[in-house]
């Protein structure tokens, strides 16, 4: 928020705290950048992902009825189908399409995934998660693994959420793309005008915890969120 | 969180002043682009569960096995008549297979000529192509009659995992170590014949509960080798059915 105040032609005058070097508008200035970077981490995990699964169908199927959570009729839909997900959201991720739908989408996904690990572990079951690739037993998985897993994921899911927040980056077909995700665009439209983009972030974040907002929710927040 | 409500708060005012309504009329509904890449997805997590099923075993023309099979599909030693069923699911690849195979083969081979035991090997081949191939060689064999020579060799001789070791060459080579080198072998080693049947026997041990090898079962019992350490814990394993007495 700090970092719109500070935007020329604006309330210039109001904040000017801490050290100079990183100045609020040096990094709205490196926001965008830091979101196609957090695009492209989380393209390459699902990317790596999803090939893993791809080239072993089988294996794939294996790896998710190990979790003895579905029943036999999804097992196979799951490991057959999930990784299809993965290399969309990758593919999306990639190109910056519709960048805030796939950030919520890969962060929802995460959870499932951190919930079927945390399941696993709660139930004393020893498998390999199969989150790349391979699955099935691994009599060596225990707390420090699951642990692990489930840190790495909450990770990833943190990103996500940064993505959603602030999906506005470079190098994103978003900026292109007629009807993209609009407040994308109008971030990019309205290039010397920073201010715009962090007061949506404002707004959606607002929007999570719909407090003290006496206006309607916000639709396009609903909708990207309960996809 | 507080501070981004009351950055709302300010910066409400702030866009109300500079052509709030446009804005909030972009905002009014999801854009097209986010339900065409909905759609777009769905589609194509439906076309990709087209593609795996058509490269699952269910799709893929299964060749049975010449030669009779015991419980399960897998390969017997022993007479029907003994007290205990002991099944092994086993890949050529996995190392701890291996280490098992040299404790296991004796005690097998011993308890299955007094009569005790009727052994069954199946097939869990998950360790990647090359297991696939392994196991498909190892029935070839069995469709003459060598496929405990077969078997044996192969986790003798093994290798690291899907290092390119079991090449066609040598699988055939070990083909002739067994005596096998006529036309019926070669031919069936080549055209990989039964790995389609190995991927579904490996198909039906996950669903049965298998998840990784080696693993035993003792009359459909899963065996905890967790515990066993010696000879003796696993002949006692495989005999009463537990670990625990006398240690």
């Amino acid at each position: 928020m700090r970092v719109s105040a500070r935007e020329q032609g604006e309330a210039t005058a109001g904040r000017r705290i801490g050290p100079p070097p990183p100045s609020p508008s040096r990094l709205a200035e490196l926001a965008p950048w830091l979101a196609t970077a957090a695009r492209l981490l989380l393209a390459g995990v699902w990317i790596w992902a999803a090939v893993a699964k791809i080239v072993d169908p089988d294996a794939s199927v294996r790896a998710v009825r190990a979790y003895q959570l579905l029943p036999e009729g999804l097992v196979q839909l799951t490991g057959w189908g999930l990784p299809f997900l993965e290399l969309g959201l990758a593919v999306l991720l990639l190109a910056g399409l519709a960048t805030r739908f796939a950030a919520v989408l890969s962060a929802l996904l995460l959870v499932v995934f951190m919930v079927g690990i945390a399941s696993a572990w709660a139930r004393g079951l020893q498998i390999d998660c199969g989150c790349f690739g391979g699955g099935g037993a691994d009599p060596t998985a225990g707390a420090g693994t699951y642990l692990l897993e489930l840190a790495r994921d909450l990770g990833l899911v943190v990103v996500a959420c940064l993505l959603a927040v602030w999906p506005r980056s470079r190098f994103a077909l978003d900026s292109y793309v007629l009807g993209a995700s609009d407040d994308d665009r109008a971030g990019d439209d309205r290039a010397g005008d920073d201010r715009a983009g962090d007061d949506r972030a404002g707004d959606d974040r607002a929007g999570d915890d719909r407090a003290g907002r006496d206006e309607a929710p916000w639709p396009h927040h609903q909708d990207s969120e309960g996809r | 969180m507080k501070s981004a409500r009351d950055g709302t708060g300010s910066a409400g005012r702030g866009r109300q002043a500079r052509g709030k309504q446009p804005w909030r009329q972009k905002r009014r509904r999801p854009p097209v682009i986010v339900w065409a890449v909905v759609v777009i997805l769905v589609i194509g997590v439906g076309a990709g569960v087209a593609i795996q099923r058509s490269r699952s075993v269910e799709s893929t023309g299964v060749v049975m096995p010449a030669h009779a099979l015991g419980p399960g599909g897998g390969e017997v030693l022993g007479s029907a008549s003994a007290p205990v069923l002991l099944e092994e699911y086993g890949d050529y690849q996995c190392p701890a297979c291996a280490a098992l195979q040299r404790i296991l083969g004796p005690i097998v081979q011993r308890l299955t000529q007094q009569g005790r035991i009727r052994f069954v090997f199946h097939n869990f081949a998950f360790l990647g192509p090359e297991s696939l191939r392994a196991a498909s060689a190892a029935t070839c064999a069995g469709d003459q009659g060598k496929f405990w020579q077969y078997h044996d060799l192969l986790y003798a001789e093994q290798a690291a995992e899907n290092s390119g070791a079991l090449s066609t060459d040598r699988l055939l080579e070990f083909g002739r170590r067994v005596g096998l080198s006529d036309e019926r072998f070669t031919t069936c080693v080549r055209d990989d014949t039964y790995v389609p049947w190995v991927r579904q026997v490996t198909e039906e041990a996950s669903r049965r509960g298998v998840r990784g090898t080696p693993t035993l079962y003792r009359n459909g019992t899963q065996l905890p080798l967790d515990q066993v350490e010696t000879p003796a814990d696993l002949e006692r394993v495989i005999l009463s059915g537990t670990g625990q007495p006398g240690r």
